[in-house]
């Protein structure tokens, strides 16, 4: 049997090679993402992009 | 999902109205359906995927005749016709009653209904018994059992083997993700470089003119690149359908009488090839990993002389180990006492005298480094020994594969000559086939290779003209902002994929030990069926020579493991749903995903030799929590004793045909009942009989 991978351990490696402002946009987009996939009409094109757009400049403020 | 029962209405053979009610006890979990052939158990599991999604398998043989023919045969042109089937299941805590219907107008004799997804309803009834019908029914039932996965569980087992065709891997990749939940992962994935892409043009407007030209030729690489990887995944699928391909012409060479000994040659060598290819390649990667570690051993002969003679000089001279140690003399500095006794006061010749030996004292931790220095220089000779007989035992090892590799295609190319040259033109027909498309593959993985090169180059273009593009940008609050939005979300994007990587990784480990445990129930063969990390599924044994190498699979093999693939899959999704994956970091990311499906199989032992029969039908009932099986009476014998315990309900599609010889029947625990009955023409039908 193969030996298993420490998901948890090598997920938090993944996400902490990001800065701090990337990981805060990584969560909104999942968190859009799956949301989005409970919608009755999910939401497509530049609609989903608005929202990711959004939540990009959210995470860095002017 | 509990399938609960399935109620049709003129669909196809199922004159009038026709019900099955399905088995759905924990410990008989079993539904059989007898059928003749032809006689409806194909049209039965279509009935599944037709109600949920409108669609049929591939295997189903004219499906524009959705309608009973002798119905619409007989009635008048210009009347309206009605097929629907109505399926409920319980999902949650909630009864499903979902009913797809379709009204066709008899305009010709011949039925050709060309749009055949008709009507959906879905009704929903909660565990307090209200009732609602849901807006979107089509999105609801892709919610609890998505389409693209019902191939895995509603499907013909003499089909099944098909999963472990090279072309399946980007399904059942597909698949895993899907039912795990990584989907989400993946749509984040594509939908960030989009707001990425938008920051840029954004910034690229604010530019100079230089700005605004680099910004084009990002974007300009960014188009080569999403072409390169379109290019790949085409010459990859065409790669793995002509492979597959390649397979089935083998498989006809090895089922000719006159070709089948050269086949099975051509067999062996193939299997010898890609096993000398497989210790090539671990030769070559043990050679780069031994030379990364330990190269700089053989540079080290003089080295280890020279310190080994440095560290006799220095014992000669006595200055190792040092006769006093500097510590000694700072203590009796300190202390104001010599070890004769005699005061060390400031300025005493006797502090003098103690002063003079620091300068000559050893120091402990200089000796100590010496001792380790001496100590490492004396292992250098062996451990150089030791490094040039590993890479002299993978040199030989890489010239033994590269011998193995050099005579396995001189096998082969034997065998296709000898197979051209053979007076069977249906074995030369098939010969020729053959050549042809190892042409074909060989040219597809030139292109392959040369796309990737393309990509890889592109890529490197890519990052610089980034760099450049993003020093061109000017120094405004707004173009800063901008430039911080961009580089958070590339940020994002590559942070995403290593999220996706993990959990990916993660899943198919996890489903690799159920695949394997699967295995197991079903057979007893010593193989491991495996997952790879490209979702190809693969069957290894262990060889004479104690290396694992690819098992051969037969037709009987394959079924079995593509059955463990579903088995795994069926147990990982229902694990999740009952939250018992073992892996706390997995459970978390995948919450929500996952769910208990049943599944539904026609023809289970079709493809099957008489041996793997009976491990199938014992392993069957644990494949998934509730199963359905479509078969003919001779597919039944020797399979359905094994099930016997797991049975909790019995039917059988009783067919009325006009050219059968006469009456049929089938027995079924000591007794018999209507299996196939002569009708007269006009009135060809099916009914559903339960079985008491």
């Amino acid at each position: 049997m193969e030996k298993r991978i420490d998901v948890a351990a090598e997920l938090k490696a993944a996400f902490e090679q990001a800065s701090p402002k990337a990981r805060q946009l990584v969560a909104a987009v999942l968190e859009i993402e799956r949301a989005n996939q409970h919608l009755s009409v999910p939401r497509v094109g530049d609609d989903i992009k608005k929202a990711i757009i959004d939540a990009a400049k959210s995470v860095t403020p002017s | 999902m509990k399938l609960l029962s399935l109620e049709l209405e003129n669909f196809r053979q199922f004159r009038g109205a026709q019900r099955v009610e399905f088995a759905t006890g924990a410990a008989q979990n079993v539904t059989l359906v007898y059928g003749p052939n032809g006689g409806g158990k194909t049209t039965l599991l279509n009935a599944f995927t037709w109600i949920l999604y409108g669609t049929f398998t591939e295997d189903l043989e004219r499906p524009e005749e959705l309608i009973h023919s002798d119905t619409w045969a007989l009635a008048a042109e210009g009347r309206r016709l009605h097929v629907s089937g109505v399926l409920r299941f319980k999902h949650g805590e909630s009864v499903y009653e979902v009913e797809r219907r379709l009204e066709a107008v008899k305009e010709t004799p011949e039925q050709r209904i060309t749009n055949r997804r008709g009507e959906l309803r879905v009704l929903v009834t909660d565990e307090r018994g209200s009732t609602n019908e849901p807006r979107n029914p089509g999105d609801l039932i892709d919610r609890i059992l998505p389409e693209k996965l019902s191939k895995f569980f509603f499907f013909n087992g003499e089909r099944i083997e098909n999963l472990t065709r090279h072309s399946a891997y980007e399904e059942l990749a597909d698949a895993t993700k899907t039912l795990l939940g990584l989907e989400v992962v993946s749509r984040a994935i594509s939908h960030l470089p989009n707001a990425a892409k938008t920051f840029r043009e954004e910034l690229g407007k604010l530019s100079s003119s230089e700005g605004q030209a680099l910004e084009r030729k990002v974007a300009e690489h960014e188009r080569r690149i999403a072409q390169f990887v379109e290019d790949l995944s085409t010459e990859n699928s065409n790669l793995s359908a002509l492979e597959d391909r390649r397979e089935a012409v083998g498989r006809e060479l090895a089922a000719n009488q006159s070709s089948r000994v050269l086949q099975e040659k051509r067999r062996a060598a193939e299997k010898s090839r890609k096993d000398a290819e497989a210790r090539q390649d671990a030769a070559r990667r043990g050679m780069r990993e031994l030379i990364s570690r330990e190269g700089f051993l053989p540079f080290t002969a003089s080295l280890a002389s020279t310190v080994r003679e440095r560290f006799s000089d220095l014992e000669e001279r006595g200055e190792l180990p040092a006769p006093i140690k500097e510590p000694f003399i700072r203590e009796l500095l300190d202390r104001g006492t010599c070890i004769c006794g005699s005061p060390v006061d400031d300025g005493s010749p006797t502090r003098a005298e103690l002063e003079t030996y620091l300068k000559t004292a050893g120091s402990p931790e200089l000796e100590s480094l010496w001792t380790r220095l001496d100590g490492t220089a004396r292992r250098l000779p062996d451990e150089c020994v030791s490094f040039h007989a590993n890479l002299t035992r993978l040199l030989k090892e890489e010239d033994s594969a590269v011998r193995v590799r050099q005579e396995a295609i001189e096998l082969e190319s034997e065998v296709s000559k000898e197979l051209k040259d053979g007076e069977d033109v249906d074995v030369q027909a098939l010969e020729d086939k053959h050549a042809t498309l190892l042409g074909e593959i060989n040219a597809c993985n030139q292109r392959v290779g040369r796309l990737q090169s393309d990509l890889k180059r592109e890529q490197a273009q890519h990052a610089d003209a980034v760099k450049a593009f993003d020093k061109a940008s000017k120094d405004d609050a707004r173009s800063n902002e901008l430039k911080e939005c961009l580089r958070i979300a590339r940020e994002g994007v590559e942070a995403l994929r290593a999220i996706q990587g993990v959990l990916t990784e993660g899943v198919r480990q996890q489903l690799n030990e159920r695949i394997q445990a699967t295995y197991d129930k079903i057979s007893a063969r010593p193989r491991t069926p495996e997952l790879s990390s490209e979702f190809e599924l693969r069957l290894w044994e262990t060889g004479p020579d104690g290396r694992r190498r690819r098992a051969s699979n037969s037709t009987s093999e394959n079924t079995i493991l593509a059955l463990s693939f579903v088995g795994g899959l069926v147990s990982l999704a229902r694990d999740l749903e009952e939250d018992r994956v073992d892996d706390v970091a997995l459970r978390r990311l995948t919450e929500g995903s996952g769910g208990i499906y049943p599944v539904v199989v026609d023809a289970a032992f079709g493809s099957l030799d008489e041996t793997y029969k009976v491990e199938v039908a014992r392993a069957l009932p644990k494949l998934a929590s509730q199963l359905v099986i479509f078969v003919s009476k001779a597919q039944a014998q020797d399979t359905v004793d094994e099930l016997a315990a797991r049975i909790g309900s019995q039917w059988v599609i009783v067919s009325h045909v006009a050219k059968a010889d006469r009456d049929e029947d089938i027995e079924v625990g000591g007794v018999d009942h209507p299996y196939r009955r002569v009708c007269s023409s006009g009135d060809e039908h099916a009914d559903l009989l339960e079985l008491p």
